[in-house]
């Protein structure tokens, strides 16, 4: 109960705070500070009234992480995902089937690469010069880190 | 509780290990990507095993409410699952990512423009669109015959009008 009310509070505080500010950053600091302030709630009220003792605290601790998690990576599919982005043009059209072309054609004009070159530009990993971009230091590491991460878990960079 | 840690942690360690073993498995004998089932087997196989060795620890010294903390072990084991496989999706379908891959390959400088065109190493944005919409197809969420896109199947709708719902409470405007 304890767990289901800290996340209750973590995703109110959420979507309130969104409402009231909007931006189209992600914001992965803020809402990691929200996570902490729901998983307070939870200690709280599992100590206070739920009476936890003891080993049981960690347990609580751990059920909230499994519930954090699972919403930060909903959280980035809903901001993020291309897939997701898809499905809701697709709905738009009704019943009816699209030309592949018409939604490769919506989706290469619009601005989202430059968007993502954007953020990428505000967290140190690219540099826009005109209509250059430049890797930075910091993307470089990331690219060299990501390349060496998967042949080591076996993935392929299909992006 | 250090102890109860070291269980999720060894057991998570475990499953990790079997998975990634058995996906060198599947590129050394070349099977087909539709065995994507089999490789959660070590996941699941984990959450039994941790079960096992927690009912063994619990004969063994007595604690309060021992359902709790079994269930907490086993959120804390799918949690430690969760980001593995979130974090092996990230490396392999991560937009932003691949941009950055894309710029090292290609002495970190590049334009927009040809950016876009060498997206993904030479798939292109165009190509990038391809092949999600092969992965909702192949999910079941739209029909897709390679010309034509559409329409949604009823998932997929249910999907969709999620994402939207989603989206406008939390004021996105500009996503994916």
């Amino acid at each position: 109960m304890s767990a289901g009310i800290g996340a209750a509070t973590f995703v109110g505080l959420h979507v309130l705070w969104w409402r009231c500010s909007a931006s189209n950053n992600p914001r992965i600091g803020l809402l990691f500070v929200l996570a902490i302030i729901g998983v307070a709630v939870s200690f709280t009220v599992g100590i206070l009234v739920c009476e936890i003792v003891d080993e049981a605290r960690w347990a609580l601790l751990w059920i909230d992480v499994l519930l954090v998690v699972l919403y930060f990576f909903l959280y980035a599919g809903i901001v993020r995902s291309v897939s997701l982005t898809l499905l809701t043009h697709l709905r738009q059209g009704g019943h009816q089937s699209l030309e592949l072309q018409s939604i490769i054609d919506e989706y290469s004009t619009s601005s989202r690469f430059e968007d993502r070159i954007r953020l990428m530009h505000e967290s140190g990993f690219v540099k826009v010069s005109g209509e250059f971009v430049i890797l930075t230091k910091k993307g470089r590491l990331l690219a060299q880190s990501a390349k060496g991460m998967s042949r080591l878990l076996g993935t392929v960079l299909e992006g | 509780m250090f102890e109860i840690f070291s269980y999720v942690a060894m057991t998570f360690c475990g499953a990790v290990l079997l998975h990634r073993g058995l996906l060198s498995i599947r590129s050394c004998f070349q099977i087909p990507e539709q065995s994507k089932l089999i490789l959660s087997v070590p996941f699941i196989v984990g959450i039994g095993f941790l079960w096992y060795l927690l009912e063994l620890r619990f004969t063994e010294v007595s604690y309060a409410w021992p359902l709790t903390i079994t269930l907490g072990a086993i959120a804390l084991y799918l949690a430690g699952i969760i980001v593995y496989v979130e974090f092996r999706a990230l490396l392999s379908r991560g937009y932003s990512l691949r941009i950055v891959i894309d710029l090292l390959e290609r002495d970190g400088c590049l334009g927009i423009q040809q950016l876009k065109g060498s997206y993904g190493g030479g798939l292109s944005l165009s190509g990038l669109i391809v092949k999600r919409l092969k992965s909702l197809a192949d999910l079941g969420f739209l029909q897709f015959d390679g010309r034509k896109v559409g329409p949604l199947t009823p998932i997929g709708r249910a999907c969709a009008t999620i994402a939207v719902f989603a989206r406008s409470l939390l004021r996105l405007e500009r996503v994916g």
